[in-house]
Formats: structure tokens, C-alpha cells, sequence
């Protein structure tokens, strides 16, 4: 009579550490995602003094756009302020770069330039690689969404007071900024 | 890829002339063969019938006779011994059935064996002749960067680096191919043939990725168990009941990959991953390998060829096949005129090329912007 409740015991136990196993196993992922995200920003942001000062002799009439182009990056890189705070910045720093891909359309000495094709190319690829780390992220967040948000592992969950992560918006006009059609077109 | 060729249409007429020529002499041997093959066949046959009617008869003669013999025999020396004789003759006579008409028969039938065996051989140099002078001039015409081979394949330790076939496995399926050719595509450097594997063939391609990676990524096809009724599958419209690959197989590389470290990932299109499995060593490359461009153009090309691809991605190199049978570069039969056929030869095999090669255009992993590093 009393294997029932024993082996009930046994189940729920099992089910606890499972659950309270996966959780963490999840959310470790999500920082880890979202390190490697900062990573490849931080790669970014280390392009960008390349960039300015190769730009900056042909670019006279963007030198207001590149100016803040450098102050945003500093402010980036103290990593001060909110997350939200950053990721704004983060988002008008990247259409800033965009537009200077574009400006680079009217210069032919720059377009020609080895040096700037290297670097538009470095860029280009880095932007593929934020926008892969991102999707990684909110891949991870969704899987861990989904489990402190289902039976039963939500009422370990609770118990662990986990909370829901939020996933980054890639906004459109973001992922614009690096086609190709835009860098070549001039559009 | 900058090679001066340029397909003269007056060469190549004289080349099918020569060789057209040369077709025809092997095709009035081989007519000449067959016709006698023919004949000797319906000797034969005949041959056999009748020899079977009169052994038939011999024997139910010979066996009454026989018969009866021994049954005065016995009788008359009183001993069951002699109705063995009756076993022994009926033997006899069963074996020489067999053994006359073989002797008989022997010469014409060994006739008729060179006579296919030439045949064959004919048949079978006119056909790798065809490859190796019109097909291979065909393909340079159609990409004068192509290198054609009919006899090679790409090295089977590329086919086994795919790890998506059982060709790795403990009781292989074995890996063999054809038709290789290796060119470029615009700027991208391209290998392909046909493939074969168990029961498996269609095309292989090695490409240049224009994207730099380091670790591995897999995609491969679904397959779903035939017996399943997949009722979700059917209302969004997804109905995978038609696919041709093997359930076993699929499930077998499934735990494979499990023990190889390769993590399932889980991309942002229900469609895709409705439609394929994607493995990798690394979440994050794979996303930046599988854009959600690529992913989209995969899911169109899929749309438009719905046979089982596969793409392994490693060393900045994609690895694909696509599962649509063998039949890729084939010329005509030794009995139809070169001339008659000479544009439907041209016209079959650009297609066959553009088919092919698709799949560079599909992906848009041509993309020149990427390759001027």
C-alpha cells in the first residue's frame, strides 16, 4: 500500500530537480548568448576609430554625423547606463554607420580605397555576426521563456522567483543598413 | 576563370560527323549481331521444344518398355532385384534428356554469348566516347570554366565528411559517382556529380561558402514515417507524407549527431523547422551561416525541387545533395543518328547544368561583394 505513495514521492522529486536542472541550464545559456553578443559589439566598436579616421579627410560636409558617431561608441563602451539606454544608442549608432556606408557612395577616391573595402567589408560581416549572435539569444530566451512558463516546471519557477526575459527587437531599418543593394546603390 | 574558349559550332559539326560515322559502324555490327542473335535464339528455342516432345515420348516409350522387361524379369528369375534396373534406366535417361540438347545447343548458344558480349562492349565505348568528345564540349560550351570527367567522382572522403549518408557507418552502403565536372559559378568555386549510395542517388556539390566558418553545421531534410498521419502537417499545409528518404536512416543519424555534440537549433521559422533539422557545434555560427535570408531562399528552393536535400556546412565550405535520382548527362542510344539528336543533346544538357547549378543562384551565395576581399 505504500509503494503509491512512494513511488509518487519519488516521481515528483525526480520532476523537481529536472525541472529546477533545465532552468538553469537555460538561463546560463541565455547569458552566455547574450556575452557573446556583447563580444562581437565590443568587436564592432573597435573598428569604428578605423573607420572614422579613414573616413574623415574625404568626409567634410559628415563630420557632425562622425563626431557623434565617436561620442556614442565611448559612451558604449564605459558600459554606463541601463540596458535600455544602451540598446538605443546601440540602434542609432548602427544607423549612423549605415548612413556613412552610404555617404561613402558620393566619395569615388574612398569607394576605391583598399583600405575602405576591407573595412565596409569587416563591418558587413560583423553585422551578419551580431545579428546571428542576437537571434541566438532570443532562441535561448524563448526556450527559457518556455519552460518557467509551463507545467511543471513553472512552479519551480516560482520558486526560484525566475523571471521572464524580454529578447531583442532587431528592427528593420537595422538590418537594412548593411544590404548590399543599399552599399551599392547608394540608396 | 578567365579562359579563351569559345564554342565553334563548325568544330563540333565536324566532331559529330566523324563520330557520327563511327556510330554507325557500330550500330550495323551491333544490328548485325542481334539479327543473328535473333535467329540462333529462335533455333533454339524451337530446338528445345521439339527435343523436349521427342525425349517426352522416348522416354514414356522407353519406359514402358523398359518396364515391362523387368517385370518378365523378375518373373521369370523369381528376384525383386531386377525391378531396380527400372530406376536405374529411368536415371539414365533423365540425365542424357538434360545433357543432349546442351551439347546440341552448346556452340550456338556460345555464339550468341560473344555475339552480346560485343555488343556490349560497343555499345558501351560509343557511350563514354559521346561523353567524353560531345557531352564535355556541350558543358564547355554552356561554362567554358567546367572541367568534365564522365569516369570521376568527387573523393569519397569529401562524400564521408558529409556524415549524412550511411556511408560511415559500420555496414556501408558504399559511395560511388559520375559524371564529376568542377568549374566556377561567377565567383564561386564549384564541384558537382552524381552520387550514389544504397538506394540513394541524385547530386553532390562541394561549393565555396561566401562566408568564413570555422565549425560545422547540418542541414538536413525531415523525414517523417510514412504510416503517420500527420494532421497538423497537413492543415498549415506542410504534408510530408510524399518523402522519399529513410526513416531508419534518419533516426540513426539523429542519435549520431546527438553523440557527436552537435546541439538541435531551433531557428525563428516554424516552415524551416517544420521542413529540415539543423545541427551545429556552434548556436551562434550557425545563425550567421543559416541568415534569415538564406533561410528563405532554401525554403523557395526546397518549394520548387520538393526532393531531400541535405547541407553540411564546414571549413567555409557547403557541402549539398539533393536526392532527384541519376540520370544527369546521358547521351542518346548507339541506334539514333547523332544528327537528328544534336540539339535535343545540347538542349538537355544546359538544362541539366542549370539545374545543377541552381542552387548557387537560389542561395545568392554568389554574391560578388563578399568575394573582392
Amino acid at each position: 500500500m505504500i509503494t503509491i505513495p512512494l513511488l509518487l514521492l519519488i516521481f515528483i522529486v525526480y520532476t523537481f530537480f529536472k525541472s529546477y536542472n533545465s532552468i538553469i541550464k537555460q538561463r546560463n545559456q541565455v547569458e552566455n548568448a547574450l556575452a557573446s553578443t556583447d563580444v562581437l559589439l565590443k568587436k564592432r566598436y573597435d573598428l569604428i576609430p578605423n573607420l572614422v579616421s579613414s573616413v574623415k579627410q574625404y568626409m567634410q560636409f559628415e563630420e557632425s554625423t562622425l563626431s557623434k558617431i565617436v561620442s556614442l561608441r565611448s559612451s558604449l563602451m564605459d558600459k554606463s547606463g541601463t540596458e535600455e539606454a544602451r540598446m538605443k544608442q546601440d540602434t542609432e549608432l548602427t544607423s549612423l554607420l549605415g548612413k556613412v556606408m552610404v555617404s561613402i557612395e558620393n566619395y569615388p577616391d574612398l569607394k576605391s580605397n583598399s583600405n575602405m573595402l576591407h573595412l565596409q567589408q569587416s563591418l558587413m560581416e560583423i553585422e551578419e555576426q551580431i545579428s546571428a549572435a542576437r537571434r541566438s539569444y532570443n532562441a535561448s530566451v524563448m526556450q527559457y521563456n518556455n519552460t518557467i512558463e509551463t507545467v511543471p516546471s513553472n512552479i519551480v519557477a516560482n520558486f526560484m522567483s525566475a523571471k521572464r526575459k524580454t529578447s531583442f527587437e532587431i528592427s528593420s531599418s537595422e538590418r537594412e543598413t548593411v544590404s548590399v543593394k543599399e552599399l551599392f546603390n547608394g540608396n | 576563370m578567365e579562359t579563351n574558349y569559345i564554342f565553334d559550332e563548325k568544330k563540333f559539326d565536324a566532331l559529330l560527323n566523324e563520330l557520327e560515322s563511327k556510330r554507325q559502324e557500330g550500330a550495323t555490327i551491333i544490328n548485325r549481331n542481334s539479327k543473328e542473335n535473333r535467329k540462333d535464339n529462335f533455333t533454339m528455342f524451337f530446338g528445345f521444344i521439339g527435343a523436349s516432345v521427342v525425349g517426352f515420348i522416348a522416354f514414356f516409350v522407353i519406359m514402358v518398355i523398359a518396364l515391362l522387361g523387368c517385370l518378365f524379369l523378375t518373373m521369370v528369375f523369381d528376384t525383386p532385384i531386377f525391378m531396380f534396373l527400372v530406376f536405374i534406366i529411368a536415371g539414365i535417361l533423365l540425365v542424357s534428356g538434360f545433357l543432349i540438347p546442351i551439347l546440341l545447343f552448346r556452340k550456338k548458344f556460345m555464339r550468341v554469348k560473344t555475339k552480346q558480349d560485343e555488343n556490349q562492349v560497343i555499345s558501351k565505348e560509343y557511350y563514354f566516347t559521346i561523353k567524353e568528345k560531345i557531352i564535355s564540349e556541350i558543358i564547355k560550351s554552356f561554362n567554358s570554366s567546367f572541367e568534365y570527367n564522365p569516369k570521376k567522382a568527387i573523393s569519397r572522403f569529401d562524400f564521408e565528411q558529409m556524415q549524412v549518408y550511411d556511408s560511415t557507418f559500420l555496414f556501408s552502403n558504399g559511395y560511388s559517382g559520375e559524371d564529376y565536372i568542377s568549374g566556377m559559378v561567377g565567383n564561386t568555386q564549384v564541384e558537382f556529380c552524381e552520387f550514389t549510395t544504397g538506394r540513394v542517388s541524385g547530386l553532390f556539390m562541394v561549393a565555396n561558402f561566401n562566408k568564413n566558418f570555422k565549425e560545422t553545421t547540418k542541414v538536413l531534410t525531415k523525414v517523417w514515417k510514412k504510416t503517420s498521419l500527420d494532421i497538423g502537417g497537413i492543415l498549415d499545409g506542410t504534408n510530408f507524407t510524399e518523402t522519399t528518404g529513410n526513416y531508419d536512416q534518419y533516426q540513426k543519424n539523429r542519435n549520431f549527431y546527438r553523440t557527436q555534440k552537435l546541439e538541435d537549433v531551433i531557428l525563428e521559422n516554424t516552415m524551416f523547422n517544420s521542413l529540415f533539422d539543423v545541427y551545429s557545434s556552434n548556436q551562434i555560427e550557425a545563425r550567421y551561416i543559416l541568415s534569415t535570408a538564406l533561410i528563405e531562399r532554401i525554403l523557395n528552393f526546397k518549394k520548387r525541387y520538393n526532393y531531400d536535400m541535405n547541407f553540411v556546412f564546414i571549413d567555409s565550405k557547403m557541402y549539398f545533395t539533393i536526392n532527384w535520382g541519376a540520370n544527369m548527362m546521358e547521351p542518346y542510344d548507339i541506334s539514333v543518328s547523332l544528327k537528328d539528336v544534336k540539339l535535343d543533346l545540347i538542349k538537355e544538357t544546359h538544362q541539366e547544368l542549370k539545374h545543377c547549378i541552381e542552387i548557387i543562384d537560389a542561395l545568392n551565395i554568389n554574391n560578388e561583394l563578399w568575394y573582392s576581399r
